[in-house]
């Protein structure tokens, strides 16, 4: 076989691949039925909102947790803001019993998202009384601009969630809070500026809630469910015997929240996936930040392809579920791949094609199946999901603007090709700082600045 | 701080090692190596195969001769395909020879799931292989170029790589099925 021959049959498998895990990922998400509300006064809930410079929304999210949800106990975690975060929670600390401010100081502070759980977590271990029995408390983890839905507490309660006891953590559905926003872009950003955010927000909000949903339904089948950094759940029992056997619960990947996912598998319980509740959380209406963000997401599922080992050697984690996180942790260096690949085949195709047929519109005309083809493997898997989104989740929009969306969507999904790269680069240079995503409200420059 | 449930009394599968299990999974991907080196061999069988079939559906007889089938002989319209190895069964073989070899590397996978799962795995994907070329061939007889380009490139294409995804599906969904005691959690 030539190495031509060789690299053509790769991207045929390869595409052949992609196509299998689109199908597997489509029928649970299709074919799912409402999960089981269970009762919430069976737990006790215990509110980590990790918080640096959060000053501009804390006050709000903390009034909605104690407003929203009488029962549950709220803990801020500030992690030396050089704002007035602190400020802020202690005024609150002084009107309600339920607020808690757990207060990190540099050079401790600073050092990454899964210490400062780290820190709550100890905390809460303090404050319970001696004899709380752990497995009935449940942590939860929102985004300081998170907004948790009404019946969050009621799913979580479930009897397909933390209603069974082998249930050690669980993830909400994500939704973008700006989704219908006419301005999403911060500042005075001109027209073009606000439609661009407006098209980035949107992509998002439907990738999350079916792209992303689907692959978490598939993952509920295989009991791989991946936690999120918002609407995080884990059962504090959980926690405790993550930090037995690996000194902390949360550890130091770039991707720390599917990290803890991992670890509660290979502790021995399950993770679960619930879609019929959800947290809000701002999407980001600048492409300079999308890349940020998903670099990092990128370079942290990179960094988390180190458990593969383990979660093969576990007894306590399915086959099927090892293999689906497997595919989700070698996805990005498959892209990797991917990058290379197809501008080769196709590169390929079309100069062979023009050599044998005597020129490329000879070609062209002889070749005119390819077309479709490149439509039905190559677009429609992406192009697909606006679709559901728009029975599913805005079911008054018209069928023209989900086609709209159907081929923004597929555009939008080519961004993971340039965050692969840059996260393979900062991946072999050895660099993995990062600054927190911001939040939309702050000054764009200042955003720039402290995501760059 | 009081104890927890006990939890995974019933653990999700056996990861003891069994030293059989490698050895079968050694001699899966020894045969996807051995199939890619000797592609042009299994490539004139394949035609051999194929020409049997292909005589089903044809008028006149049928012949191969390497990787060509020819028919439509005695017809006085004698007509051949080329089994190219891009088109060949080879590039559909390999990856599930492969992939079942890494599965049997791991000993939490039972061999006897991976096995039926690639037997069937492999008969799809042959099938919806033959099934092609068969249609290819005959579409040619009846409507000419036209017809074969139609069979092979298209319908044929799209045949195959939904063929070759459900093959991938079937031999994974088969060889991670659990016993029904531990299914509990994905009813």
């Amino acid at each position: 076989m030539s190495a031509s021959e060789s690299t053509q049959a790769l991207a045929f498998v390869l595409l052949v691949v992609f196509l299998a895990y689109v199908l597997v990922i489509m029928i649970p998400f299709l074919r799912r039925r409402p999960d089981e509300e269970g009762d919430p006064d069976r737990f006790s809930w215990h509110v980590f909102v990790p918080c640096r410079d959060e000053e501009a929304v804390i006050g709000r999210t903390i009034d909605r947790l104690c407003d929203q949800f009488p029962s549950v106990q709220v803990w801020v975690i500030d992690d030396d803001s050089d704002d007035g975060t602190a400020q802020v929670v202690r005024a609150r600390m002084d009107v309600s019993e339920r607020v808690h401010l757990v207060s990190r100081r540099r050079p401790e502070a600073r050092t990454g998202k899964g210490d400062a759980l780290n820190a709550a977590y100890r905390a809460l271990t303090a404050w319970l009384p001696e004899g709380t029995d752990r497995s009935d408390v449940v942590v939860v983890v929102v985004d300081a601009d998170g907004k948790l839905a009404l019946n969050a507490l009621r799913q979580a309660a479930g009897p397909t969630a933390f209603g069974d006891p082998e249930t050690g953590a669980a993830q909400a559905a994500v939704w973008m809070s700006n989704r219908d926003s006419e301005r999403p872009a911060p500042g005075g950003a001109g027209r073009f500026r606000q439609w661009w955010g407006r098209y980035l927000v949107r992509m998002q909000d439907i990738e999350f809630r079916t792209t992303i949903a689907a692959m978490q339904c598939l993952r509920g089948r295989t009991l791989s469910v991946g936690l999120g950094g918002n609407g995080q759940f884990t059962r504090l029992s959980a926690l405790d015997r993550i930090a037995a056997s690996s000194g902390s619960p949360w550890h130091g990947s770039l991707l720390e929240d599917y990290e803890l996912g991992v670890h509660v598998m290979l502790a021995g319980y399950h993770n679960v996936y619930m879609h019929d509740t959800h947290v809000e959380q701002e999407g980001l209406p600048s492409t300079r930040r999308l890349l940020t963000q998903r670099t990092r997401w990128c370079q942290g599922g990179m960094q988390c392809a180190r458990y593969l080992p383990e979660i093969f050697a576990s007894p306590s984690i399915t086959n099927a579920g090892a293999l689906e996180a497997s595919y989700f942790l070698l996805m990005p260096f498959l892209q990797l791949i991917g990058v290379f690949l197809w501008p080769t085949v196709f590169i390929t195709m079309i100069a062979q094609g023009t050599i044998t047929s005597g020129s490329f519109l000879a070609w062209l005309d002889a070749s005119w199946w390819i077309l479709p083809l490149i439509v039905l493997t190559g677009i429609v898997p992406f192009a697909i999901w606006p679709f559901f989104y728009r029975s599913r989740a805005a079911t008054r929009t018209s069928w023209l603007t989900a086609v709209a969306w159907g081929a923004g969507y597929w555009l939008y999904m080519y961004q993971s090709y340039a965050c692969v790269l840059r996260a393979f680069g900062r991946l072999i240079t050895g660099k993995n700082g990062w600054a927190k995503t911001r939040r939309n409200a702050e000054a764009d420059r200042q955003l720039l600045a402290k995501e760059a | 701080m009081t104890a927890d449930h006990t939890i995974g009394s019933a653990p999700a599968r056996d990861t003891s090692s069994r030293p059989w299990h490698a050895a079968a999974g050694m001699l899966l991907l020894a045969s996807a190596v051995f199939l890619i080196v000797e592609q042009a061999g299994f490539r004139t069988i394949e035609a051999a195969v194929t020409a049997r079939v292909v005589q089903l559906v044809t008028a006149g007889h049928t012949n191969s001769a390497g990787s060509i089938v020819y028919f439509g002989l005695g017809t006085g319209d004698v007509e051949g395909i080329v089994i190219t190895t891009l088109c060949s069964t080879v590039v559909l073989v390999t990856p599930l020879l492969a992939l079942s070899g890494i599965l049997l590397l791991m000993p939490s996978f039972r061999a006897v799931r991976v096995t039926l799962g690639l037997l069937l795995a492999l008969a799809l994907a042959a099938a919806c292989n033959l099934a092609r070329y068969v249609a290819a061939a005959a579409a040619m007889q009846r409507w000419g170029r036209a017809g074969f380009d139609l069979v092979h490139e298209y319908l044929g294409s799209l045949l195959v790589i939904f063929g070759f995804a459900a093959a991938f599906i079937l031999l994974l969904w088969i060889a991670t099925r659990r016993p029904r005691s531990s299914r509990r959690h994905t009813a």
